[in-house]
């Protein structure tokens, strides 16, 4: 009875919406991240492999600190790190890098399958492994180049928010290992407000250009990140403005409609012709028939 | 109705796709989508603390089934402790990912033998491996202990035989280990804190008595300035770090980071500044020079509470880089000017106007007179705005209601004048008044979990448990030894609480020896083996190589890993005749006569060593107590048992040293008496309980038998019996406080009194009588500690003073030295001087001091032979190589952890990006980094974060060496980093230089 | 026996097997991928066991499909060439759905309709396979940047869908045009019928 707090479903119709009226009184829930405060460390990536028991190749020195270089089916969240000079002075930035959750989910949307990809009351977006085909649909429609499509059992994967966690009322594993309390989990509403305070007392630290990331283009996500920079999410590794692609939006919102009636059209503009117009067949052909000009021709030898 | 353009659109596409979908009539699957099932519900939940670094932070592991006579328990997740008031929940990536250890598949199974030239290893029986190792002991002692020395003296010991020992077992098996050395006669007893944080006690006692960290975590969070110097605390302690950003957020704290590195710690700094490895005595001094000088000091506090005032002996002198009393045949000090003017009851001279020019505030102020910027900037490559910026911020704090902190670690013990760096900040915390308070003190940031345990339990060549001294052959009975090392109060009123070295030495006997030690035979005092010089783990090594060492003890380290000059070392094992190995890991070390290629290129079958490799628990399978960094100590609870025939520590060295005790029985031998006294009546006799230990640790009464509360009980007449005075109200009458788990801190000031226990006394920070005015009035009305009040003593902590005294009489807060004062001038307690001095790291990129050409490395430092000549020249090695960790693993233990190994997966050094382009390195380029001694081939990382540095006019680069190489582990293949280090050490305490020494490097061939 | 019923071949052997492969593959391919594009019409799927091993199947399926759809293209290049007769042809188109013979100008081999039919395959195969590759899971997919494969897919999907509709009228006329299905079974139409649909079939037949 997992289902009672979903409110949204890939492949699904509004006609038909999940079960809304329990969820009154759920919050929204949302997972900050306050760049400003990381160390870099792993921790939430270890965590998160640890809590969802997985375990990805052992790789390779690739250049960075940074390791594994891609989210993967194996690797739910990673830490991205960025040599970034500001000002003549050198900033390593860190980017706990993991599904943004967001209001109005592209891969929710894009998705082929039938509830393989839910939204919860509380705003979190879970994938459900079980009806997922692995079209990839969602892995091409993320802004935030999220989800990942497994080559051992081809299903897409992502950070679920540790949506078995918040099931039983804990934070997600990520949140709470988080050495620095660079993570913080709550209700939106406190996170919002949270989240102001701090980019105020950053601005007076000297980070006159401290901003929440929170971007409008996706409904807003239910992972935040407070930056140094607001004007420069590229340099943490995140799109400056990410939306629902319009490629999605055109497949979904006009093609099926348009599709569906272009079918129906011709499907039924056939039917009506057959009957209006009757059958066409070759006379001659048929049994029975008797060719006059042949029998005249007969007639005359 | 309004509506904005997003929600139009919105609407348009729920219209069109409402209206398609109900033109085809369709209806919506029924999706039962359900979360992934809650993995924990009722698995079975046990406590434990975390086994790496000294954070302490407290665990829940979880394992499959009821605890039901039938299932065999599987821990399959750790997580955070949430109620822990020290990681509230919080573990960095080593801790987080603790399962992968706990069930690592190079985890040990079955004791096993190698023996002499063979190529693989042996199952054995434990009953098999104890009477081996046994017999092997017992042929060793009976053929080489040495009862008289050349003089005729009882010495008693044994040093064909040592024991490296670890920091990472509980202090249970810390303490039965003790036992176990010393009832042998080993003096070889050593342990991680030697290639770790040896120095810090060495510097922190002779300044303010005790050796140890003197705040904790938690405090962290009271301080308006953080410094990481000589350390990268949010890499290393990544928890504990977390109580920085907290006061950054919370206090609104600044932080400073000083290094080499724009490391993790920089990352979050308010200020970075760069500085050459080695060079952080002439910044600190240069700091002294700049408070002195800008009157940052806090006056009252100096005056009062350090030996500033005090007049030093007319015949101390400092020249051209050397003390008086240099013996340049020895390279020693004789040490004995080095003190102050005594008046006729042999109190010290005292000057409270701080004007007589030999009282130490003067000399202090004359030392530091050729450390001005200028010169200190040429030394350190620190850029002159940057170094007098850092010491501005700090000099602020010299006000009351102002605390400065300083987080160190090894970057400042792995260096040859490794004690001294730590002196130097320590004196800076006495000038600022910022010992004894809220958010102050001196941070010493241990390694291992319990390498705090390991050193208060002296598993280290020259103590015994408590911070009493080994014997030595001049303390030729305990009268002697007695008299030698009971201080005398140097000035009047002073509690100097050393002066109750009898009861703890003779408590401590009565605990060793039980019945049979006895006023008439001193306690067995002449059982103790007594030392002629310091057999750390570099002599012991060294006496390998010249086969003077012929059996060791390896009991959880990976020592072919770990010590410097890796080729020496692994030369020096392949000398022994056996090698016992205690350890839950099979790593290099156990192994070292395996042929690995360019990785470990030995000849096997002329290796006559006999390895024997028992499987140990770790720190899951097992109960027992942690004592972290702050000095809390803290009982974990076993969760699972150990996999295959694994045992514990005290169980291994139980079967052991039952077998010897039989064989002394029935054959005996030379001096048995030890082994026969050695108290091991534990209920099971193989295997004793933690919390037996425990209590034995905290000791009896033995005339009521019941537990002290307790040290102010212990007696020197044999009637108590306690294994570490310092933890004696660990287990009282009244049960386990180590066990204590209520977190409730009332004052909001990090303190939790009923939480665990902390040594000594439960006192959570130390010398806080510093924190109130002479008169007993808190210096910050912000920061209350402790107040005398209405006629007595009040507060959140427990005094660290005797709180009968009123607030005069007790007005002399570092109750652990003769003269109560926290000490500028250190006496006599340091080899290489009452005041630090810069001397260049052995191997200096610039080859001389600058300061006295003469003198250019720490004169005193102990030159084995034929380690001159293993120095390379800054001509052939033109780069500072230093060595350090990385958040992402600990040593070489979490390469054996598949998660660990996929965060960071294989070596790599750092260089900066001026050098790369030199040597036409690319970024991921393999590189063959060379010293003098040998060479690694391991992957470049070109980064920002390292810059060349202008030290006396030439650019010196820095060649970060990360040193989590390993060749036989879950991570990539690749060299051990140590092939690359020198043994030279610190002077006073022999922990080697592996933060400065000289490479070069070159493009190379990967493989 | 009338000679009006004498038949002539339409379609070679090889072309009709190749032809009704197509059908069963493509049948897979279209309800598999329809099943994708309207998820509540996933049970769709089902023809293949399950929407997982549909997922897996439509592309090998389609690779097919497609594979044999260019052969047979490249077989009937020759009558699909737009000629001469065929303006008239579509200027008169409305009478031929009207069925006012007398009022439709003669064709060859294929109408000028089936000649558009053809060249929309044409589209249709070389989009599928360039689209259908790139979007690919979990083989090609992750060698192209997630932009591109999203367009692939909704170009992709959009052919599907103009192919289905194209392909309702395929089997509305071969419905319609009684005949047609015989002929496409078993090769043969009788002159009568090429004579009714495709007069200048018959000449080119009698002029071998």
């Amino acid at each position: 009875m997992a289902s009672q707090d979903i409110i949204r479903r890939s492949g699904t119709t509004d006609i038909t919406p999940s079960a809304q009226a329990r969820t009154g009184a759920v919050k929204e829930v949302t997972k900050l991240f306050d760049a400003t405060k990381c160390t870099g460390c792993k921790a939430c990536q270890v965590a998160c492999s640890e809590w969802n028991d997985l375990r990805d190749e052992v790789g390779t020195f690739q250049g960075s600190y940074q390791n594994p270089m891609q989210l993967s089916p194996e690797s739910w969240n990673i830490m991205q790190y960025h040599e970034v000079m500001d000002d003549n002075k050198l900033r390593w930035q860190f980017t706990h890098t993991a599904c943004m959750h967001c209001a109005d989910p592209a891969c929710l949307k894009a998705c082929s399958t039938g509830g393989a990809i839910v939204q919860h009351a509380n705003g979190t977006v879970d994938f459900d492994s079980d009806k997922c085909i692995g079209c990839g649909y969602c892995a091409s429609a993320c802004p935030f180049n999220v989800p990942k499509i497994s080559k051992t059992d081809n299903k897409a994967y992502k950070c679920t928010l540790c949506s078995d966690r918040l099931a039983v009322g804990l934070e997600p594993s990520c949140v709470k290992t988080c050495t620095v309390g660079a993570l913080r989990f709550g209700t939106r509403e406190d996170m919002l407000f949270y989240a102001e305070k701090r980019v105020a007392q950053l601005k007076e630290r000297g980070h006159k250009n401290a901003g929440l990331y929170n971007p409008d283009g996706v409904g807003g996500t239910h992972y935040m990140m407070i930056l140094h920079d607001i004007n420069k999410p590229e340099t943490y590794g995140m799109p400056a403005d990410p939306v629902v692609p319009a490629a999605t939006e055109i497949r979904q919102d006009w093609l099926k409609p348009l599709g569906t009636a272009g079918l129906l059209a011709t499907a039924g503009f056939a039917l009506m012709h057959r009957i209006a117009v009757g059958r066409n067949i070759v006379e001659e052909d048929q049994p029975g028939y008797v060719d006059a000009a042949a029998e005249t021709e007969e007639d005359k030898q | 109705m309004t509506m904005n353009r997003r929600q139009f659109f919105k609407l348009c596409a729920a219209g069109a796709a409402t209206s398609a979908i109900s033109a085809l009539g369709l209806m919506s699957e029924k999706a039962f989508a359900a979360v992934r099932e809650f993995k924990l519900l009722r698995a079975k939940e046990t406590r434990n603390n975390c086994c790496y670094c000294s954070v302490g932070c407290g665990l829940l592991m979880y394992s499959h089934s009821s605890n039901g006579k039938n299932a065999e328990q599987h821990i399959f997740h750790i997580e955070g402790d949430a109620d822990n008031p020290i990681n509230r929940g919080a573990l960095c990536p080593k801790g987080a990912g603790l399962v992968d250890y706990v069930n690592s598949p190079h985890r040990l199974k079955y004791p096993e033998v190698r023996k002499p030239g063979s190529n693989e290893w042996q199952r054995i029986s434990w009953d098999e491996a104890f009477k081996r190792i046994a017999r092997l002991v017992k042929d060793e002692r009976d053929a080489n202990l040495v009862e008289k020395n050349a003089k005729g003296q009882t010495v008693n010991r044994l040093t064909s035989l040592g024991m490296m020992t670890s920091s990472a077992q509980a202090n249970e098996g810390c303490f039965v280990t003790h036992k176990f050395g010393r009832a042998i006669g080993m003096l070889g007893l050593d342990n991680i804190a030697r290639v770790c944080h040896a120095p810090t006690p060495a510097a922190m006692a002779p300044t303010f008595g005790r050796g140890a960290m003197t705040n904790h975590w938690a405090d962290m969070k009271n301080t308006d300035l953080a410094i990481v110097m000589g350390g990268n605390a949010a890499e290393a302690h990544p928890v504990g770090f977390g109580w920085v950003t907290e006061a950054m957020e919370h206090n609104n704290a600044r932080l400073i980071v000083v290094d080499p590195r724009f490391n993790r710690s920089a990352a979050v700094a308010d200020t970075y500044a760069p500085l050459r490895s080695g060079t952080d005595i002439a910044f600190l001094l240069g700091m002294i020079r700049y408070l002195l000088e800008k009157k940052q000091i806090n006056v009252e506090y100096v005056k009062a509470y350090t030996n500033a005032p005090f007049i030093v002996r007319e015949d101390f002198d400092f020249n051209e880089g050397l003390f008086s009393g240099f013996d340049d045949t020895t390279n020693t000090y004789d040490q004995s000017s080095w003190f102050y003017e005594l008046d006729d009851d042999g109190y010290a001279k005292v000057d409270p106007t701080m004007t007589h020019p030999r009282c130490v505030l003067n000399l202090l102020k004359k030392h530091v007179d050729r450390y001005d910027p200028d010169t200190v900037s040429s030394i350190t490559g620190t850029p002159k705005e940057a170094y007098l910026d850092v010491c501005q911020q700090i000099g602020a704090t010299h006000v009351d209601n102002k605390a400065a902190t300083f987080l160190y670690a090894l970057g400042w013990t792995q260096h040859s004048v490794g004690a001294q760096n730590i002196r130097t900040m320590a004196m800076i915390q006495l000038l600022l008044g910022n010992m004894g308070i809220m958010g102050g003190g001196v941070n010493a940031l241990r390694g291992h979990s319990n390498v705090q345990g390991a050193t208060d339990l002296a598993l280290l060549c020259q103590g015994l448990p408590g911070y009493l001294k080994l014997p030595n052959d001049a303390d030729i009975n305990l009268e002697a030894y007695l008299n030698h090392y009971t201080p005398k109060a140097l000035r009047p009123g002073s509690t100097n609480y050393w002066h109750n070295t009898p009861a703890f030495t003779v408590s401590l006997l009565k605990s060793f020896y039980g019945e049979h030690a006895t006023a008439a035979n001193d306690f067995g005092y002449d059982w103790l083996p007594k030392w002629d010089q310091q057999y750390d783990i570099s002599k012991q090594i060294d006496m390998m190589v010249h086969g003077e060492v012929h059996g060791y003890f390896i009991q959880g380290i990976n020592t072919l890993n770990s010590q410097p000059d890796k080729q020496k070392v692994s030369k020096g094992l392949s000398n022994l005749k056996f090698l016992v190995i205690l350890d839950a890991l099979a790593n290099e070390t156990s192994s070292f006569w395996r042929n690995a290629g360019q990785f470990n290129d030995v000849d096997t079958a002329n290796i006559q060593t006999e390895v024997f490799r028992l499987p140990t628990t770790c720190f899951a399978e097992e109960s027992g107590s942690i004592a972290n960094s702050g000095r809390w100590l803290q009982w974990h609870f076993k969760g699972a048992n150990p996999p295959g025939e694994a045992m514990s520590d005290p169980a291994i060295l139980s079967g052991i040293m039952l077998e010897l005790k039989r064989l002394y029985r029935e054959e005996g031998g030379r001096l048995p008496e030890p082994i026969e006294a050695i108290k091991w009546d534990y209920a099971i006799e193989h295997e004793p309980s933690s919390e037996e230990i425990a209590k034995e640790m905290n000791g009896y009464d033995l005339t009521t038998g019941k537990l002290l509360n307790s040290f102010s009980e212990l007696k020197a007449d044999g009637s108590t019996a306690c294994g570490i005075w310092i933890y004696t109200g660990q287990w009282t009458e009244e049960g386990n406080m180590m066990a204590r788990r209520d977190n409730s801190d009332p004052s909001g000031k990090g303190i939790t009194p009923n939480w665990s226990f902390a040594w000594p006394a439960n006192r959570r920070i130390l010398y806080n009588r510093a924190s109130c005015d002479v008169h007993g009035k808190p210096r910050d009305p912000s920061r209350v500690l402790l107040e005398y009040k209405e006629g007595k003593w009040q507060g959140i902590d427990v005094p660290d003073f005797n709180a009968k005294l009123n607030a005069e009489d007790s007005a002399h807060p570092f109750i652990m030295q003769a003269d109560g004062t926290g000490h500028l001038f250190a006496l006599r307690q340091l080899k290489d001087g009452p005041f630090p001095e810069h001397y260049e790291p052995f191997e200096s990129p610039i080859g001389s001091n600058p300061l006295h050409p003469k003198v250019t490395n720490n004169p005193v430092a102990r030159m084995f032979q034929g380690l001159r000549e293993s120095f390379g020249t800054s001509e052939e090695f033109p780069y500072v190589g230093t060595t350090y960790s990385m958040t992402e693993h600990f040593n070489n233990w979490t390469t054996h952890c598949r998660l660990a190994a996929i965060t960071q997966p294989q070596h790599f050094i750092e260089i900066d990006e001026t050098l790369a382009a030199e040597k036409g390195i690319a970024n991921g380029d393999w590189v063959k980094v060379t010293s003098k001694r040998s060479h690694i081939i391991t992957k470049a990382y070109v980064t920002k974060r390292l810059q060349p540095m202008l030290v006396q006019g030439k650019k010196v680069h820095t060649i970060g060496i990360p040193r989590h190489g390993s060749y036989e582990a879950l991570t990539q293949k690749s060299y051990i980093v140590n092939e690359l280090t020198s043994a030279v050490g610190d002077a006073n305490t022999q922990t080697p230089e592996y933060k400065a020494f000289l490479v070069n490097i070159a493009k190379a061939e990967g493989f | 026996m009338s000679n009006n019923k004498e038949l002539i071949v339409r379609h070679k052997l090889i072309d009709r097997l190749c032809h009704w492969t197509i059908v069963f593959v493509g049948l897979v391919t279209f309800l598999t991928g329809f099943s994708f594009f309207f998820p509540s019409f996933q049970w769709l799927s089902g023809i293949v066991g399950t929407p997982q091993l549909a997922k897996i199947m439509h592309p090998f399926f389609g690779i097919v499909m497609v594979a044999l759809l260019a052969v047979m293209l490249m077989r009937y290049y020759g009558h699909n060439k737009w000629n001469k007769y065929d303006l008239p042809w579509m200027k008169a188109v409305v009478w031929v759905l009207l069925q006012k013979e007398d009022n439709i100008p003669p064709v060859g081999h294929y109408n000028p309709g089936q000649k558009m039919l053809f060249r929309s395959f044409v589209i249709f195969v070389i989009a599928f396979i360039v689209t259908g590759i790139m979007m690919w899971q979990p083989y090609f997919a992750p060698m192209f940047a997630p932009e591109t494969v999203n367009w692939a897919t909704l170009i992709h999907s959009a052919c599907g869908i103009l192919m289905l509709i194209a392909l309702v009228v395929h089997v509305w006329m071969a419905c319609w045009i009684e005949g047609s299905i015989t002929g496409m079974l078993y090769g043969k139409v009788s002159k009568a019928w090429a004579r009714k649909h495709h007069p200048m079939m018959l000449e080119d037949h009698e002029d071998k």
